[in-house]
């Protein structure tokens, strides 16, 4: 058993740490191609100000529901699994289930150096699934490109509401699976929009998550919430 | 208007979105090679490798044809390419159209269906480039030791982790929802549809146990609420 243990480390666990680190943050690197491409082939700086308040706005959760995120699933997803899933996404709704099936179809042990491999192999599939299908997709989109960008104006009226169409089919999800956490946040937003509807998200987001941790923290130490969540 | 589509369809746009694909598949592939050496040594069968390999790979293909009708909302907007890399890296569509929103509303617009020129464009792409690095960094740096971080930070209450997750994400929409029941019209049409949408939908997936449907509900409950919305408008003259 030892035995297992040390092949696991030095097989396993070592090269793994090794190429997950090196390919994340190469892969962080070539994600700022596309905006360094717009710069340095087309010469289009973004504005300063815009650019720096949207992206605050975006960490002001996205930090907060990213580090959640990879505490949860660590434990599932397995070290080599946390390196894929995070750089590809669609965690919940995709690697999650593929590690459980993986590892049910092949039937190993839980928790053993044997089922994180089958995990892993699991996942490292489903990525390559999930890059293909998308790859082809965008083949299949070529055709209907121009189509798609010439929108007529009803359209055109029905595309600016994407984002509402989505908070009401979220909404939905939320309030139904924990009503509790969503009064504070949703009431005092329904009271601002009322007053004022086109409040800047980069003055309103930030204080809205912190007021609803807040909140949710005093509900929790009080019991009248249980540890359950949207996940 | 033209113009920033053009730039947004180019060859080389298409270049600097396909490197971080390709840095995916050089992880993918390595880390398929190491779990394949480790799991011959430690006694797994060539056969449980490749059934483990294959059954990620035919789980995944339905749930990652749904991520395509999300591609397709994105898409007008903001050309092929980006919304493909991004939806290919970390990318979920919600994270992507919220991202945008904002981006969008920093530079004056009511939202990405305004009049974006490449300016706007640009502020698109960084921002939903460096919005999304938080959490990679964390895992870049600190994987191997998530477990004792999280015990530092968090504490050990998976409860509470969950419910501040839930928490953290209400803080970050709840205004977003409020805003098109104040504004009326239009936006109000849309959350409305997509809100009833979703409750047909969950009725469908509990009720009548259709669990492959859950991929696909909040795609198609968005695009409910586009139908009509556009139906209201063209038809009926309501909203616009």
């Amino acid at each position: 058993m030892t035995d297992k243990n040390t092949i696991f480390q030095t097989e396993f666990l070592k090269p793994v740490q090794k190429t997950g680190k090196a390919t994340v943050l190469l892969a962080m690197v070539c994600m700022m191609f596309p905006g360094l491409y717009l710069m340095f082939f087309h010469g289009i700086f973004p504005p300063a100000g815009p650019l720096f308040q949207s992206v605050l706005t975006i960490w002001s959760f996205m930090i907060i529901l990213g580090a959640l995120e990879v505490f949860i699933y660590f434990p599932i997803l397995g070290i080599a699994g946390t390196y894929m899933s995070f750089l590809v996404g669609n965690i919940l709704n995709l690697r999650v289930p593929v590690s459980a099936t993986a590892q049910q179809v092949v039937g190993t042990k839980e928790a053993t150096p044997e089922a994180e491999i089958v995990s892993t192999l699991g996942i490292a599939g489903s990525v390559i699934a999930s890059e293909l299908v998308l790859i082809i997709g965008i083949f299949a989109f070529l055709p209907f490109i121009n189509k798609l960008q010439d929108s007529g104006m009803a359209l055109e009226v029905a595309l600016n509401q994407v984002l509402p169409a989505l908070f009401g089919a979220l909404g939905g999800v939320f309030l139904f699976k924990v009503p509790k956490l969503g009064i504070i946040p949703l009431g005092l937003a329904f009271i601002i929009a009322f007053f004022k509807n086109d409040v800047p998200y980069s003055v309103v987001i930030p204080p809205m998550v912190i007021i609803s941790i807040v909140t949710a923290r005093i509900m929790y130490k009080k019991k009248w919430i249980k540890g359950e969540g949207m996940m | 208007m033209d113009n920033y589509l053009e730039i947004a369809n180019s060859p080389g746009m298409w270049v600097a979105c396909s490197a971080v694909i390709v840095v995916v598949f050089v992880q993918v592939i390595k880390l398929t090679l190491i779990s394949l050496k480790a799991g011959k040594e430690l006694g797994l069968t060539q056969k449980q490798l490749t059934t483990a390999f294959r059954t990620g790979f035919t789980t995944a293909i339905v749930p990652s044809i749904a991520i395509l009708l999300g591609l397709a909302l994105l898409v007008p907007r903001l050309g092929l390419p980006f919304p493909w890399m991004r939806l290919s890296v970390i990318g979920s569509v919600t994270y992507e159209l919220i991202t945008a929103g904002v981006a969008a509303t920093s530079m004056g617009l009511e939202g990405i269906a305004g009049n974006l020129n490449v300016e706007i464009f640009s502020v698109i792409v960084w921002t939903m480039s460096l919005g999304a690095v938080s959490g990679l960094i964390l895992v870049a740096f600190f994987a191997p030791k998530i477990n004792i971080l999280k015990n530092k930070i968090a504490g050990n209450d998976e409860g509470w982790m969950q419910v501040m997750t839930s928490a953290a994400f209400f803080g970050a929409v709840s205004y977003m929802v409020a805003q098109p029941v104040a504004k009326g019209g239009s936006p109000l049409i849309a959350l409305l549809t997509g809100f009833i949408a979703m409750g047909i939908l969950g009725v469908i997936i509990t009720v009548g146990k259709q669990n492959w449907l859950k991929e696909w509900a909040l795609s198609l409950a968005i695009i409910s609420g586009l139908v009509v919305t556009g139906v209201f408008y063209q038809y009926l003259g309501i909203g616009g």
